[in-house]
């Protein structure tokens, strides 16, 4: 049911004809998560057009199709205006939910009450699940569940392929949530299933303009992936692997550096890297037997120290050995970096080029190629500092890692930067923003990466709460997701998985979850298949969903909240942390403010201030203020104090205030937009100035795989050993591994630039576009397998997986495809009324993935996005 | 003695089954030392949820101390016969994306 909306109250109309109103409002995008800076035209109280904001950073100027179109979304009559109560209490696909119209009040009551009736028995039976595409609401969601005292929530918004490997790496050895070539300097950039400034993305329309004008200076690309997709397409070559095996060419190339051309930048590894730690035969670090610490091999002394003898007050340590043999503690041991150059040996292109598909050839002349880019040894002068110069970089995400092996895939491409030396340092691949040294008036926010436990590097800003490292050792799981168990995770399957209850039980997981909050985020369709997530959903007896279109998870809840869309809301951050979405590499710092460009429509409300509502009728106030100080690091005297009641525009204010000081309150944001200052060479090419290691030889995985199979094996979750040797190599995915000729093909999803995820198909403007693109509605599939199976463009077909499991589309026949892959863009195939835009168009590709553990990487559980499918010739849908 | 009064939020509040609590320390008062208190109180798992190990706190507890954030284990709990107010926070893994 959806009621006919009035945007403007008759009061607000004659003051806007009075003023004759023409306004340039700035504000920010969440069409997807990159956060461009806008400008709304805003005439009459009526928005009639969004442009980028040239003032900002964060988009400079610049929108793609979907930040212009959100105006559609702004005015579709289909938007859920007021708060829904089912009245049928039976649920299920096709199953009238009965929506009978409540008012706030109504509604507020009931979710309270419900809210503490579970607080008072156990908290964690409340279970907060949200979308990805707004990640500016993570700050107020993480507050309310460490108020209310659940560890129960997750982001489903984006598919569990989400970039949990990609962030956990980019954390671990960049400080940072993702990485990118240095666009103003780089001369060769390899992407591996990456898209970075040519479609969706952090940063995404900064790094459009970066990338365009790197590829007019020069900067060779070289794109690997099975599609000749958005950034293929403008590269200077396009590499096409076989789906999944990234870690098979990244590790053969990696191979060439070192055992066949010689090429490492051994002054980076012995200095910044634990390359030199002594490894001993059970694969662990060989420590001192006094202090703990890992030792290194000091060549100059001729004897084994402490890695960080200095600081423990010794005499400062000589050259540091990378290769040999040695003895120490009684054993025998040789540094990190032997036992990598050993590992690798066994990784050769020849080995590779069965895996991967790629010649052996190319895959020695990628290798050769970016070794002599790299000029390992090189120094350049940036506004008068002078800086390691490696212009080479090996870019990743979410094709390369969105599988079972997602941690090998990722370390692997990553290796070869740290190999040169070409991390974080000109031309290389850098960190999003990973030291900020803060306003000049304020010096906030300031962060800098620190050392933490063995010398390894402790990123100094993060997304989430717990850092990636140090992390927990493994532990008996308490949560619904078993982050516990699984410390280098991120978004766990066990949230919306066919297995979920059988491993529940046999992990003694002493609750269920009684209550969701559901914030934006369509699961039933972003995660894997709709029967295995709405069987999970069936048995959560009361559902509230916020939403700005009645979708198909909201037609399994219980209430519907009418949430406003990103151009109706205000948020003080909304691209904070910069390592999220501030373009890397130098120019300005730049923060920016959304605020409200319209009057408040029908019962629209803003669920940041819905869940500070809430947090006072569920008595909580004090609670999540407290997270709130801790989460946003106020700073006194603007802090939020005891249980006093803030509406969430005097959050936004004090945060900001807090920051920035007085004079740029939320007023001054709204009225400006945007504040900027300039970065400095040694916050963008820190590297050098920041006294940290990263590993290229991770021991605690290791100790965390010991830790976590003995406590999972006994109760039958199987983790295989192999997933935890230090060293990385290719492991196949499920769809490698199955033996069925009739499966011969492998199905993948890729994320489309004309829409993000499920959160865009209703829009009107890029579904008229959508339909003229060749590929965002169809399979895409090499034109000469499909001539093989008889197949011609635009044939309608049915893609089967092994488990029975299929969806309907129509075949677009192209070269720009790898011959085994069939790829599907973005998260399309609604069958809900609520969407009547989006319903019947494209394929449903997530209904091909099974949501369980034998699916999932034992590690960090990244779900596999790859499946392997055979063809059947269908009628028309 | 150093009168400290402790608040635990969120999760903690929910494990000790109290939110505010008095402690009279011997002075001089560190951090250390009510922690040492709060285990005895509420028993070892409590500590787990605190502590990484004996020296470090867990990554995920944030402790403010009159409220400024602190992550030492030494700090000085009271200083001038001031009243001291120990907010202790759990931001336990959740998800990202
Ligand atoms: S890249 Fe994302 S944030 Fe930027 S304009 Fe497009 S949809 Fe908006």
């Amino acid at each position: 049911m959806v009621q006919a909306f009035e945007q403007k109250t008759p009061e607000t109309e004659r003051a806007h004809e009075a003023n004759g109103e023409d306004r340039w409002i700035p504000s920010a995008c969440s069409m997807c998560y990159g956060t461009c800076s806008i400008l709304a035209h805003r005439v009459n109280g009526v928005v009639t057009k969004i442009e980028g904001n040239p003032a900002s950073e964060i988009g400079k100027g610049r929108l793609c199709a979907k930040g212009i179109s959100g105006i559609m979304t702004l005015y579709d009559p289909n938007r859920v205006n007021v708060p829904l109560r089912r009245t049928n209490p039976k649920k299920g696909v096709g199953v009238d939910p009965g929506w009978k119209e409540i008012t706030w009040d109504e509604a507020l009551d009931e979710i309270a009450a419900r809210l503490r009736k579970v607080r008072a028995e156990d908290p964690r039976k409340l279970f907060l699940q949200r979308t990805t595409t707004n990640t500016t609401i993570g700050p107020i969601c993480h507050a309310f569940c460490h108020a209310f005292g659940t560890m129960n929530q997750w982001v489903a918004g984006g598919g569990l392929h989400c970039g949990n490997g990609a962030h956990l790496i980019s954390g671990i050895m960049h400080a940072s949530w993702s990485i990118v070539p240095d666009f103003e300097h780089c001369q060769y950039a390899v992407y591996f299933g990456a898209s970075k400034g040519h479609a969706a993305g952090h940063a995404s329309c900064s790094n459009m303009g970066l990338a365009a004008d790197a590829r007019v200076r020069g900067m060779k690309m070289v794109v690997v992936d099975p599609m000749c997709n958005f950034a293929a397409a403008k590269a200077n070559e396009w590499v096409p692997i076989r789906v999944g095996t990234d870690a098979a060419l990244a590790l053969a190339m990696a191979h060439v550096l070192v055992n066949e051309l010689g090429i490492w930048d051994a002054p980076y590894l012995a200095s910044k890297t634990n390359a030199p730690y002594l490894i001993g035969p059970d694969k662990l670090y060989v420590r001192d037997a006094e202090t703990q610490e890992p030792l290194v091999w000091d060549a100059t002394a001729g004897r084994a120290r402490p890695y960080n003898a200095e600081k423990l007050g010794q005499e400062p340590l000589g050259e540091l050995a990378l290769e040999g043999e040695y003895e120490a503690q009684g054993v025998r041991c040789r540094p990190a970096f032997a036992c990598l150059k050993e590992h690798l040996a066994r990784h050769t292109p020849e080995w590779a080029e069965p895996i991967t598909t790629i010649p052996a050839a190319t895959i020695r002349r990628l290798g050769q190629e970016f070794g002599r880019e790299a000029r390992v040894g090189s120094t350049i002068v940036i506004d008068g500092v002078r800086l390691p110069y490696r212009p080479v970089a090996a870019i990743a995400f979410r094709g390369s890692e969105g599988h079972r092996n997602a941690v090998y895939n990722f370390l692997a491409i990553d290796l070869l930067n740290h190999l040169v030396g070409a991390a974080d340092v000109v031309g290389g691949c850098l960190g999003f923003n990973p030291v900020c040294h803060g306003h000049p008036e304020t010096k906030r926010p300031a962060y800098v990466p620190y050392a933490g436990p063995d010398g390894l590097m402790v990123t100094g800003s993060w997304m989430v709460p717990h850092l990636p490292y140090p992390f927990e050792y493994p532990r008996m799981p308490k949560s619904m997701g078993f982050n516990e168990l699984f410390p280098l995770g991120m978004s766990s399957p066990l949230m919306a998985s066919a297995d979920q209850e059988e491993r529940w039980q046999r992990f003694d997981l002493p609750y269920r979850p009684e209550v969701m909050i559901n914030i934006g985020c369509n699961s039933v369709m972003s995660v894997g298949n709709s029967e295995t997530v709405i069987n999970t959903l069936l048995r959560i007896p009361f559902i509230v969903s916020f939403d700005l279109f009645r979708t198909e998870l909201s037609d399994l809840a219980d209430i519907v909240l009418p949430d406003m869309s990103y151009l109706e809301q205000l948020d003080s951050k909304p691209n904070y942390p910069f390592i999220f979405n501030l373009p890397g590499g130098m120019g300005d710092w730049c923060w920016a403010v959304r605020q409200p460009l319209i009057e408040p429509v029908a019962e629209r409300r803003q669920m940041n201030q819905v869940l500070l509502e809430l947090a006072e009728r569920v008595g909580i106030s004090e609670d999540i203020n407290m997270a709130l100080n801790a989460l946003l690091k106020l700073q006194p005297p603007f802090t939020l104090k005891g249980s006093q009641q803030y509406s969430f525009a005097e959050v936004c204010d004090q945060h900001l205030k807090s920051n920035f000081g007085p004079r740029h309150d939320l007023a001054w944001f709204k009225e400006h937009g945007v504040l900027s200052w300039p970065k400095k060479p040694q916050e963008v090419y820190w590297r050098p100035f920041v006294e940290v290691r990263v590993p290229i030889y991770w021991e605690y995985l290791k100790r965390v795989g010991d830790q976590a199979r003995a406590l999972a094996e006994p109760r039958g979750l199987h983790l295989p050993e192999e997933f935890y040797d230090p060293l990385p190599t290719w492991l196949p995915c499920p769809g490698h591994e199955c033996s069925d000729e009739q499966f011969d093909l492998y199905g993948f999803y890729y994320r489309d630039t004309i829409h993000t995820n499920s959160l865009t198909q209703e829009n009107a403007w890029l579904d008229e576009t959508a339909q003229l693109d060749p590929n965002s509605y169809y399979i895409a599939m090499n034109a000469e397998t499909g001539k093989k199976k008889g197949l011609h463009d635009g044939d309608w077909v049915w893609m089967e997986t092994v488990k029975g499991r299929r969806v309907r589309g129509r075949v677009h026949l192209t070269q720009g495809m790898h011959p085994e892959g069939l790829g599907i863009g973005g998260c399309a195939g609604h069958w809900t009324d609520g969407m009547p835009v989006a319903r019947g168009k494209g394929v449903f590709f997530n209904q091909l993935l099974e949501i369980d553990m034998d699916h999932a990487s034992p590690v960090n559980l990244n779900l596999d996005l790859c499946v392997k499918v055979r063809l059947r010739r269908c009628e028309e849908a | 003695m150093a009168l400290v009064t402790i608040k635990l939020f969120g999760m903690l509040g929910a494990m000790a089954g109290t939110r505010d609590l008095q402690l009279e320390l011997a002075e001089p008062a560190h951090l250390r030392d009510a922690l040492d208190a709060l285990e005895a109180r509420f028993g070892p798992e409590f500590r787990q949820r605190i502590m990484r190990n004996p020296r470090a706190l867990q990554t995920y507890l944030r402790i403010f101390v009159n409220e400024t954030e602190v992550t030492d284990l030494d700090t000085v709990l009271q200083i001038n016969g001031l009243p001291t107010e120990v907010s202790l926070m759990l931001l336990p893994a959740a998800e990202g994306g």
